[in-house]
């Protein structure tokens, strides 16, 4: 159980918890590459609650934003190219869990927007917790 | 470097390219990027009374930039027409920013307070880009190729 700052999921394989402020956890599964992605959201009692929670959801996309204001500039943590990652999971940032929406009504994507992370956590398996939910 | 005399910036026409900041009565304050391939926002958070959002702090992709009526627009502003794109002082716009990984049905924006004042966020130019156009001559090495 290692703790990283930042990770590329399209090289990484594993299973990772993000702990975010909200106290809500998120558990990215990327065992098996990106296209068999998925997550599962575990809301806190603060957050808000939506559809995709405590099941497991594909993952179609996942973006990092990163906080760009370092408190005196908008620059002052780089341009806004390098502002929106895709498929990084960063400590600090926020991230959208975009997942398959089946619903009439909306459109094909449906982005899940976390708090900062907090902490990340590096596993090899699914932690029971997950199960119990 | 704030720039006072500074009332209309037309982000599509000569203002194209550049970085600005808006200013209102509020500490937060609104972060305009056109010097990339798009067009970025950013909500840059004030301290104090001020409201918060998620995405707060992070630079969006900016969509459009509409005028936005609030009700209150004197006689004079209603004769004077305000087009989208352009940022005019002492009036209200709606910044729309593209969701990140939601649904490209819904688009999000923010309405900020009466502009008040808009600041050049001055920056050195990228390497090898263009810093005249491309019809202007420098006399110390001849015209542009």
């Amino acid at each position: 159980m290692t703790a990283e700052t930042s990770i590329n999921l399209l090289k990484h394989r594993g299973v990772l918890v993000v702990h975010t402020a909200s106290g809500t956890r998120y558990v990215v599964d990327v065992r098996r590459g990106r296209a068999c992605a998925r997550y599962f959201r575990a809301r806190s009692v603060i957050s808000y609650s939506n559809r995709f929670d405590a099941a497991w959801q594909p993952l179609a996309n996942l973006y990092c934003l990163h906080d760009g204001y370092d408190g005196v500039s908008p620059f002052g943590r780089g341009r806004p190219g390098s502002a929106i990652e895709s498929w990084v999971l960063a400590e600090g940032a926020c991230h959208v869990f975009a997942t398959p929406d089946m619903h009439p009504d909306h459109g094909p994507l449906h982005g899940v927007l976390s708090t900062e992370a907090a902490r990340i956590e590096c596993l090899d398996e699914v932690p029971d917790w997950v199960g119990a939910l | 470097m704030a720039s006072d005399g500074l009332r209309v910036v037309d982000l599509e026409g000569g203002a194209a390219g550049g970085a600005w900041l808006l200013l209102s009565a509020s500490s937060t304050t609104y972060a305009i990027d056109q010097r990339g391939d798009v067009p970025s926002v950013m909500r840059v958070r004030g301290a104090g009374n001020t409201g918060e959002d998620p995405l707060d702090n992070r630079w969006l992709r900016l969509l459009r930039v509409e005028p936005y009526d609030d009700g209150w627009l004197t006689p004079e502003q209603r004769a004077t027409p305000h087009e989208a794109w352009v940022l005019m002082v002492g009036r209200r716009h709606r910044l729309v920013y593209e969701l990140p990984g939601g649904n490209p049905l819904f688009d999000g924006f923010w309405v900020p307070r009466t502009l008040e004042g808009i600041e050049v966020l001055d920056e050195m130019p990228e390497l090898r880009v263009r810093t005249r156009g491309p019809d202007e001559v420098d006399f110390s090495d001849g015209p542009q190729s």
